[in-house]
């Protein structure tokens, strides 16, 4: 299951590249700006301001589910009927089942960028290694026919899925949220050692350590000094991801609370701030 | 980059931007006295004269921020007009102020001597003498708007490629001589004497006029001199110098060059009002000069910036007014006085140099709608110049537009042009037209052709569903349509029959421009004439095109894909049921519309099989077109461009099979159509890409519009240049893009006083956002914007 490819992303990794994101995640992160990739089922958003309250959906419906726009959770089968009546596209399903075959030849339909930039294929989420029948397979095609193949992942995978995938994964992108173990569990409900051992085993690879800076949570100078130097240990190059509040609507659509909304989203200057600190122990900050 | 105008330069660009247009009769004032005193000279004969007293007699003036000098006509922003090919402005004389955009003033002076002077050309100009001649069925063609012609049936046919490599060569007094020697050799014994000696008696009497022209500007600039402080001083004795040397004699420094350059881009606009007039590829004629300068000392690198963004806001200076009608087509006062920049030499290697360069920082520093820099890019294109091209583009000014060499050339090549000058002398005309400098009279934009209308006219048997007339008969009717194939052959047939209309009018305008308004000075300097004793409208030029576009390849592509899925495939509506659809707009049809618009995987997406469609309608308009040969022993050749036509000719069709609403405007040039771009830009571009461009002579034009978030920092600079090589390399032919937020345009739609200087690419031209109307500033508004994950 997956909800979203997005091609010509060039702020992530080598090239112009093609994300796969894959739909379902073990955490729930109260940042998160992708509220729509934590279940690992289909689901139907409703954008408020594009309704124009005709009332299709709730006549369409098979299963009666809907009423004012809410889809009742407990009747809905996401036949998604109603998202595909709507003529104001103010319902949106988040998730769609592609065979390996049609995955694969949607990522090689942007094949003629990668080569001229030295892109790929990135596979993202939610987590795209909770569906490890599917990534890899799919990577492994993708990494034989020639596509550089990447992974964004939150690095809590099995040692063993790690060996399988370091054959078929030319680059890792790897978060890692907070050094503090106490303070990840407290926060993350799990523990950072897999991450960490994760991170440490891949440390020979293709590999960029990520840490989302988040207000409040990991941006204090202790903790961006002490990734710093896990980086610096590693001689791994780590990434600061700044912020952003732009999930907010998403959250919206879903109907969900989002802890985040008013939390405003990170600047340039701020992110640079942020990176100087973590330059005093290591040189390789991105 | 340096983007600091110098002090003169930003003077001068403030005056440009706070003049609001206005429109002079004093070139039509003077004409008109000079064909009522000599009704019995030869037409060429009364040309040559007319110019010759224009250049004489109108207001010349040098400001205080020239370096170089020329201007069009008496004021800034002024723009002359041309009655001898149409009056349409004696009829709107009272609305330019209350335009909604591409607005001019006018004074109660200017609309006396326009009312007094009109009546000596009623009847006897172009317009008036093409509609008297053409047939009725083919005016009601042209009424429902399946083509317009609107371009050379109210303007000169402009759209020349300058050829600058002459005159910077042998200047005007080379020319002269040549004429002059084959003039002696004439004689009336031979009966093309005739009409070659007035001729060349035009061409000489031109090239004393450019002379004289020049040394006024000399005898100005010593004037001025008396009474300019040192500094000034100094400046207008070298103007001065310098215009007594060009254009009549060949340049020698960069500044003389410069100026040669101004006054061949501006004698064309003064001789007629035809616009699309190109200076070609300046980096490569006018490099030697800049080498030469800066080897020796003469100027420094700061010096030539300067007077190479002066060039620029001098073109900028130049405007031309269009009709209420045609202004709609053509928004925001699109001069398209195209610059070629790169691009290879006559053997094939790539002739990027220094200029090339210096010339684009130009382009960002000037930050003008006009000129319309354009790019050619080959396999061997630096790197760096592609990656500077991207820079400027995320300027946001829309420019430079890119080209493909490797597309461009082998189309010209098609046409009969021998390799070796298809490599050098191709430059971008107008918007985006493809051309060899200085050797072609091309009436590039002889019209568009509405693809959607011919679909619906088609649809309704021959009948235009919003007149009720007969448009086309005698082919056959949609009830006799069996399978998918037949309809396409039907639409075909209709096609080529609509366009026969548009081939009629085109021949009976071409004739009488030729005819009426000979163009004495394009004579002189358009390789072929002198040699022929030809005038250049009259098949005198080396190569001769005229070029007729086709507008809507996205509706009608997607309309067949709809037709085949759901009537032949499907079977969800027979073709009656959805022509019923299309009569309603769809209302009470709701579920058939959704499932158009989700079931049918549009152009624009790079699906194989609407990819397919739209490659074979691009082929089979292709060979229409290329069918009929033209009056000068040339040929029509294709093109799929619209500027911004695709809203008037949107608004006179109803609903379409593809689920678009009556009325709405049509998808512009070979672009999807609005919201069908669901897979971003890379398929996008691969899906214009897959269109024969080598076909389409008279070129293609594709936008994208990205946030400017798209192309932050140097990965978005880097990633622009290999999404351009890649479409490039996919067999795409040109593309321009837009890097501004829909908020910013939305809050400009508000605040248009905040936003004067915002610049647009409308299509193949650029234009300030608030020149636009309402319309076409929503039609920009709506292109897909290219966003993704941050």
């Amino acid at each position: 299951m997956i909800y979203s490819i997005q091609r010509y992303c060039i702020h992530d990794g080598n090239g112009i590249r093609t994300t796969v994101f894959f739909k379902g995640c073990q955490l729930r992160c109260p940042w998160c700006a992708n509220p729509e990739s934590w279940r690992p089922h289909m689901q139907i958003g409703y954008l408020s301001h594009k309704c124009t309250d005709c009332g299709k959906c709730e006549q369409i419906c098979p299963k009666h589910a809907i009423k004012n726009h809410r889809i009742d959770e407990r009747l809905c089968d996401h036949c998604g009927k109603c998202a595909y009546y709507c003529p104001q596209d103010a319902l949106q399903v988040y998730g769609k089942e592609l065979s390996l075959e049609q995955l694969v030849e949607e990522v090689l339909r942007d094949r003629s960028f990668y080569e001229q930039s030295g892109g790929g294929v990135t596979f993202s989420g939610g987590e795209a290694t909770l569906q490890a029948e599917y990534l890899l397979p799919a990577a492994t095609v993708l990494h034989q026919k020639g596509v550089h193949t990447a992974l964004e992942s939150n690095g809590l995978f099995s040692g063993q899925l790690r060996l399988q995938l370091v054959q078929i994964i030319d680059q890792f992108l790897i978060d890692l949220k907070h050094m503090d173990d106490s303070r990840h569990k407290e926060v993350l409900g799990v523990s950072n050692q897999t991450v960490i051992q994760n991170l440490t085993a891949l440390s020979d690879r293709d590999l960029i350590i990520r840490l989302p800076v988040i207000p409040g949570f990991n941006d204090g100078e202790d903790n961006l000094r002490r990734t710093a130097q896990f980086a610096r240990e590693l001689k791994v190059p780590l990434q600061l991801l700044g912020f952003h509040n732009l999930g907010t609507s998403k959250y919206r659509a879903l109907g969900m609370p989002y802890r985040y909304e008013s939390i405003s989203s990170m600047s340039a200057a701020q992110l640079e701030e942020k990176k100087n600190i973590c330059r005093q122990e290591w040189e390789c900050i991105l | 980059m340096n983007l600091q105008l110098s002090k003169r330069n930003r003077t001068f660009r403030n005056a440009l931007i706070d003049t609001t247009p206005t429109i002079s009769a004093e070139r039509a004032r003077i004409v008109t006295k000079v064909y009522q005193e000599h009704e019995h000279l030869t037409p060429i004969a009364k040309a040559a004269l007319g110019l010759k007293t224009v250049l004489e007699q109108m207001t010349i003036e040098i400001q205080d921020w020239d370096l170089i000098v020329g201007n069009q006509a008496d004021g800034l922003r002024t723009s002359t007009i041309n009655p001898a090919v149409n009056t349409w402005i004696v009829d709107e004389l009272d609305r330019f102020e209350l335009r909604d955009g591409s607005r001019f003033l006018i004074s109660e002076k200017t609309k006396e001597c326009i009312r007094r002077i009109i009546p000596y050309w009623q009847n006897k100009n172009v317009y008036d003498q093409t509609m008297a001649l053409l047939p009725e069925d083919t005016k009601d063609a042209m009424e429902s708007l399946v083509f317009t012609c609107g371009y050379t049936l109210s303007k000169g046919c402009g759209h020349w490629l300058v050829n600058m490599e002459r005159v910077l060569k042998e200047g005007f007094s080379g020319i002269e001589a040549q004429a002059r020697q084959l003039r002696s050799a004439c004689d009336l014994s031979d009966p093309d004497g005739v009409d070659k000696i007035p001729f060349y008696d035009a061409v000489i009497m031109t090239c004393q006029a450019v002379r004289d022209f020049a040394l006024r500007y000399h005898r100005l600039a010593l004037e001025k001199a008396k009474i300019a402080d040192e500094e000034r001083r100094k400046e207008l004795l070298e103007i001065a110098e310098i215009c007594r040397k060009v254009p009549y004699e060949a340049p020698t420094t960069y500044h003389e060059a410069v100026q040669t350059v101004f006054f061949l881009q501006l004698l064309p606009q003064i001789e007629s009002d035809g616009t699309g007039i190109s200076a070609g590829r300046l980096d490569m004629f006018l490099y030697p000069f800049y080498r030469r300068d800066l080897d020796s000392g003469r100027i420094t690198k700061a010096q030539a910036e300067e007077l190479t963004d002066q060039l620029w806001l001098k073109i900028a200076s130049i405007i031309q007014v269009w009709n209420e009608e045609d202004s709609k087509s053509f928004g925001g006062h699109p001069i398209s006085q195209a610059i070629t920049l790169g691009g290879m030499d006559e053997l094939g290697n790539d002739n990027t140099n220094e200029l090339s360069y210096l010339m684009l920082e130009t382009t960002a520093r000037v930050h003008m709608a006009q000129p319309s820099v354009c790019c050619r890019i080959n396999r061997n294109t630096p790197d760096d110049f592609l990656s500077l091209c991207s820079e400027v583009i995320r300027e946001g000014l829309g420019m430079p537009a890119m080209y493909n060499d490797e597309i461009a050339i082998p189309s010209l090549v098609s046409q009969g042009i021998p390799m070796d000058l298809a490599r050098k002398y191709y430059a971008v005309i107008g918007c985006v037209e493809m051309g060899v400098q200085g050797k072609l009279c091309a009436f590039a934009n002889s019209g568009y052709f509405n693809l959607a209308k011919t679909l619906e006219i088609m649809l309704h048997d021959g009948i235009d569903p919003s007149t009720g007339k007969t448009i086309v008969s005698g082919l056959g009717k949609l009830k006799d349509v069996s399978d998918f194939q037949s309809f396409t052959e039907l639409y075909y047939a209709y096609m080529e029959h609509l366009l026969r209309h548009q081939v009629r009018v085109t021949n009976v305008v071409d004739t009488m421009h030729a005819r009426l308004v000979p163009l004495p000075f394009m004579s002189a300097i358009t390789d072929g004439c002198v040699d022929s004793g030809r005038e250049v409208q009259s098949g005198g030029a080396l190569f001769n095109y005229d070029g007729i576009q086709g507008v809507g390849v996205a509706d009608v592509a997607d309309s067949f894909l709809t037709v085949k899925k759901l009537v032949f495939e499907q079977h969800i509506c027979t073709l009656p049921e959805l022509v019923a659809a299309l009569d309603a707009d769809y209302k009470g049809y709701d579920d058939l519309w959704i499932q158009i618009r989700r079931e049918i995987i549009r152009y624009g997406n790079n699906s194989r099989e609407a990819n397919e469609l739209a490659r074979e309608l691009v082929r089979r308009f292709c060979i229409s077109v290329s069918g009929y040969k033209n009056l000068r022993g040339g040929q029509f050749v294709p093109g799929m461009y619209s500027n911004s036509a695709n809203v008037p000719l949107g608004a006179v069709v109803g609903a379409l099979p593809n689920g678009r609403h009556a009325y709405a405007p049509i998808a512009e040039a070979c672009s999807p159509s609005h919201g069908s771009e669901h897979e971003g830009p890379t398929q996008a571009a691969l899906s214009v890409a897959s269109l024969d461009h080598v076909l389409l002579t008279n070129g293609s034009q594709y936008n994208q519009k990205y946030h400017p978030a798209a192309l932050q920092g140097e990965k978005g600079i880097r990633s622009l240049s290999q999404l351009i090589r890649t479409f490039f390399l996919s067999g795409g032919y040109h593309i321009q893009f837009n890097v501004v937020s829909s908020d910013t345009l939305r809050d400009a739609q508000k605040h248009p006083e905040q936003y004067r200087d915002l610049v647009v690419r409308v299509a193949g031209y650029t234009a300030f956002f608030t020149d636009l109307n309402k319309d076409i500033q929503n039609d920009i508004i709506d292109r897909t914007e290219m966003d993704f994950a941050l």
